[in-house]
């Protein structure tokens, strides 16, 4: 039986950086690879260059050198609308400061991945976005306002947010950087609780209490994976 | 789409006094945009649109200002003889009363030769104008409601039909409308001047040589400068011979077919400097513009990093910008259009508009909606313009960073410049209303007199009763040019007996002996007019003679010019009459006698202590209704209003102009300061973190930006003193004066100060922790 192919998969993959001094180099040749269902967390000394990867793998940025398959596609040779699409209906992506817009409600922030999400047609948008919001408990809170939410609600919207379009990968940088311990814990839990039922999670992490927690840990120093 | 609409609609909604001043800035500046362009359009028509011929046209005439009463002419056969010269046409301009169908009309005749149809090119179907004729024009025909069967002209004594009707392309020749085509021997016939047994021989020699304008075709070698100089020895040639004549002439050569070549020179002239205005208004507006929506921009730029984050492509998220946009410039387009047709609208029916641009100029519906069109585009391009630069950065390790050393050098350039536009603009203004000012807060006329115009539409002479000549009226005074009106001395005199002395410039007036006792005016030193005496006022005297004791000039003789058997002596002076408003009367004058005038042919001014009954003037001059006409002028202040009233007006323009570019300016900075702030903002909280006081930081950022301030006041000093002659000698402005100099230095810096001010309080009002935590 053949082993499955991993949804992601880094190769050899550098980035770098010019600057005044000459050129920085933040990764050099990671290899990486992620299988479907798993929960990876990524740790490291601040300036590792974790949030760096995360970036390249949730498309936000490009690798300088070196392959990177996502969903067996290699994204190198894609096109800025292809990458896009890939970001929108592959990827959900879960912010250290929740990163909502304050001027649309709860739901209408939910629903913003469908808007350029072609195949899904309007009428559909408001049960999909309260569908999501029960998923995390707040569907009562759908007409709120974000500055109406505590900080946990407030993520939790984004966590809603980042599933709508049902992406293969969540990916989440410093989730509970901005929370307290009891918001903290109750977003553990709901990640955790979303990979068990099959979405894959890949998180950058300072708390080792939440890194512990994933199948995996990954450590990166001085841009390397160790 | 719907959605998106209503965000941008909703996101404006939060700053509505801001968005009102911005889309009411645009809409205006589309319509000035739009009056300009068509002037500009207007005035490139170089030729009729029915003339065939398409070789190049030149126009020759006079810088003459319009003073065909003094004769000052001299018809141009001699361009004929100038190099490179192919064809040749003569033509006159009048505007007259004439006789249609037994009616007086006021009419605007243009008298042609043989060779001026030919010469511009016309059809097959107009073959008949080489026979010659009288030939109406559709213009005329609709004005007074003609049929073309037996309409009839009187010329002179004989009554002659209009032959043919040009159809109506023929409208418009350059910026005017003609009515008549007459042939050019009927010239004469109509130009009664300087006739009549009590003419002088140099009256009737300048009858002989009317006054005309030449067309000339001309080959691709012709050099215009040389053409201008070689008619212009000729002239001068011809004066020196004919020195009774005065024939001062400038000859000027404009390119192309105009009725008015002055004018069009004076014209384009003022849309330079209306181009000037426009293109500075335009660089503040747009300047202020993109300042608000980069700050708008930057103030979303978390949320477009977002909307990348989720997979929005830059094209959707270029679309859903734009869409917000649409109530914005929906409002834009609609302030735009009304603006633009009430502008045109009173521009067009304005006295300012009348006196520079004339009364018909053809307006494009299609280049004006280009126009509107064109600025709506510019609005939507700098609308996405920083949205689009934020989407192309908005990779999430760029949108941490503030912005570049480039683009903040960029906008340092950007607000210095707009500080320097702003200084020339406000003292621009500012300096007109000084001087206007000036003019105004001396410009009390103590005169109590009624103006009236009395106009011959015939060629016999009015017969004044004597009693008015010698002032034996005490209720009236009689003379031959209006007492309110711009002078301009083109009269050469010299003194007897003094060698040293230079030729001097003056105008004349010829008055009624009471006429100085009538008006109040003051004498520095009494004297009684007389045939041969003159009275002179101030302004000339002072040219006279450097001495201070003016008295010395009395008994002085001396003769004018072009007249140089007749010798004049000095019997008085008289203070400046306000011709022109107080301020503005410093003009070298000379008042002579009536009595030698002899008959007047064309009109005479009265003035009256009191309202004097109009058919007791009439009566008395012996006058009847049919052919004579009495116009009032109202009293001399009236008479001054009406005067000056271009120039207010344009004031009244100019300040409105200045005190919008100063509001946008308050705006524009405030908003360029908040997008600034923002890219700095993680640095400003640092320094807050770090124990920097409030009000250090704002002074700090206050010096930095007076700094920018000083370097573009310093530019701005520079260049208006070293432009101060330039503006003086353009437009009769001096903007180098101290008072709107400094009034507008402190008004931007205080601009500045306020908005600068505002928006750091603002800032540093925020959350030390919210200004440290990274965008997106």
């Amino acid at each position: 039986m053949s082993e499955p192919i991993p949804l992601i998969q880094l190769t050899s993959l550098s980035k770098t950086f010019n600057s005044k001094a000459g050129q920085l180099s933040v990764l050099r040749d990671i290899d990486l690879a992620v299988n479907r269902g798993e929960s990876v967390a990524i740790v490291g000394k601040s300036g590792s260059g974790k949030s760096t990867l995360l970036s390249i793998i949730g498309l936000l940025d490009d690798a300088s050198s070196g392959a990177y398959h996502l969903c067996d596609t290699e994204v190198t040779t894609l096109s800025h609308y292809q990458t896009s699409i890939l970001r929108n209906q592959n990827i959900g992506w879960v912010f250290q400061n929740f990163n909502l817009v304050s001027s649309l409600t709860v739901q209408k922030n939910v629903e913003m991945p469908l808007r350029y999400n072609k195949n899904i047609s309007k009428s559909d948008y408001q049960n999909m976005a309260l569908t999501q919001l029960k998923l995390v408990g707040l569907e009562d809170k759908a007409q709120s306002y974000p500055d109406q939410l505590s900080g946990g609600q407030q993520q939790r919207v984004a966590i809603a947010r980042a599933l709508i379009s049902n992406p293969d990968v969540l990916l989440c940088d410093e989730p509970t950087g901005n929370l307290d311990s009891e918001n903290s814990d109750q977003i553990i839990n709901l990640l955790l609780k979303l990979n068990q039922n099959g979405t894959t999670l890949l998180m950058v992490t300072h708390d080792m209490n939440l890194a512990q927690r994933c199948r995996r840990v990954i450590e990166i120093k001085d841009g390397t994976v160790i | 789409m719907w959605q998106d609409i209503q965000f941008g609609w909703r996101c404006w909604q939060h700053q509505r006094l801001r968005w009102l001043f911005l889309v009411i800035a645009w809409g205006i500046f589309s319509a000035l945009a739009v009056i300009v362009v068509q002037l500009a359009w207007s005035l490139s028509d170089d030729r009729p649109k029915w003339a065939n011929n398409t070789s190049t046209l030149y126009t020759v005439g006079y810088s003459l200002q319009q003073q065909l009463m003094t004769a000052k002419g001299i018809h141009l056969d001699t361009a004929q003889s100038t190099p490179r010269v192919t064809g040749y046409s003569k033509y006159a301009l009048m505007s007259q009363q004439i006789k249609i169908n037994g009616s007086e009309h006021k009419v605007s005749v243009l008298f042609y030769d043989s060779a001026f149809f030919d010469l511009l090119g016309v059809d097959e179907q107009f073959a008949f104008v080489d026979q010659g004729g009288i030939f109406g024009t559709n213009y005329l025909r609709d004005r007074l409601n003609l049929t073309s069967a037996n309409t009839t002209i009187t010329l002179g004594k004989s009554q002659s039909p209009i032959t043919h009707w040009f159809p109506k392309e023929f409208d418009s020749l350059s910026n005017k409308f003609i009515d008549l085509y007459l042939p050019l021997e009927f010239f004469s016939t109509l130009n009664p001047f300087f006739t009549g047994a009590n003419a002088t021989e140099t009256q009737v020699m300048l009858n002989s040589l009317p006054f005309y304008f030449g067309l000339i075709a001309v080959d691709e070698q012709f050099n215009p400068d040389v053409a201008t100089a070689t008619m212009q020895s000729q002239v001068d040639e011809l004066g020196n011979i004919q020195v009774n004549l005065n024939l001062d002439t400038n000859i000027s050569l404009v390119g192309g077919v105009e009725l008015f070549p002055q004018q069009r020179q004076e014209l384009t002239r003022q849309l330079i400097i209306l181009s000037i205005i426009l293109i500075a208004f335009a660089f503040v507006l747009f300047s202020n513009y993109f300042s608000v929506m980069a700050a708008m921009a930057l103030t979303r730029k978390q949320e477009l990093s977002l909307k990348f984050a989720l997979g929005a492509p830059n094209q959707v998220q270029l679309l859903h910008l734009f869409r917000e946009n649409i109530p914005m410039l929906s409002l834009v387009f609609i302030v735009g259009l009304l603006s633009a047709l009430s502008i045109q609208n009173f521009l067009l029916n304005s006295d300012i508009y009348q006196k520079y641009f004339g009364e018909n100029i053809p307006f494009s519906w299609s280049l004006w909606a280009a126009v509107l069109i064109s600025c709506l585009l510019a609005i939507t391009f700098i609308s996405l313009l920083p949205m689009l630069n934020l989407l192309v950065n908005s990779h999430f390790s760029r949108t941490k960073a503030g912005l570049s050393k480039r683009q903040q050098q960029l906008n340092y350039l950007q607000f210095g410049t707009q500080i320097l536009l702003t200084l020339f603009a406000i003292n621009f203004a500012l300096a007109s209303a000084y001087q206007e000012w000036l003019n105004q807060r001396t410009d009390t006329v103590d005169m109590t007199v009624q103006g009236h115009k009395i106009t011959r539409t015939d060629n016999r002479a009015f017969s004044i009763p004597s009693a008015w000549l010698l002032g034996q009226n005490k209720q009236l005074t009689v003379s031959d040019s209006p007492l309110i009106k711009k002078h301009f001395p083109e009269l050469k005199i010299q003194l007897l007996g003094d060698t040293e002395s230079d030729t001097i410039f003056t105008d004349k007036m010829s008055v009624a002996n009471n006429f100085f006792s009538l008006l109040n005016a003051k004498f520095i030193h009494s004297g009684v007019l007389s045939p041969g005496s003159v009275i002179i006022n101030q302004a000339l005297a002072k040219n006279l003679t450097s001495n201070t004791d003016l008295s010395q000039l009395i008994n002085k003789q001396f003769t004018v010019e072009n007249d140089p058997e007749q010798i004049f002596t000095i019997a008085g002076i008289v203070e400046n009459l306000p011709h022109a408003g107080v301020n503005l009367s410093e003009v070298p004058m000379l008042y002579t006698s009536m009595q030698q005038l002899g008959a007047l042919h064309a009109e005479i001014y009265i003035y009256t202590a009191s309202s004097w009954p109009d058919n007791n003037l009439l009566a008395q001059l012996d006058l009847t209704n049919e052919w004579g006409k009495l116009e009032q002028l109202g009293d001399v202040e009236q008479q001054l209003i009406e005067l000056n009233k271009s120039r207010r007006g344009l004031l009244l323009i100019t300040l409105q102009i200045a005190l919008f570019i100063f509001v946008m300016l308050t705006i524009g900075v405030l908003y360029q300061l908040k997008a600034m702030l923002m890219a700095e903002q993680r640095t400003l909280g640092l320094q807050l973190a770090l124990g920097q006081h409030k009000s250090q930081l704002i002074i700090h950022k206050l010096l930095h930006k007076l700094s920018l301030c000083l370097i573009s006041i310093v530019i701005f000093i520079s260049a208006s003193w070293l432009c101060t002659s330039s503006f003086k000698e353009l437009i009769g402005l001096d903007i180098w004066q101290i008072p709107s100099i400094l009034t507008s230095i402190v008004l931007v810096l205080f601009s500045v100060v306020f908005a600068s001010t505002l928006t750091l309080k603002t800032s540093t009002k925020k959350n030390i922790q919210q200004l440290l935590t990274a965008a997106v």
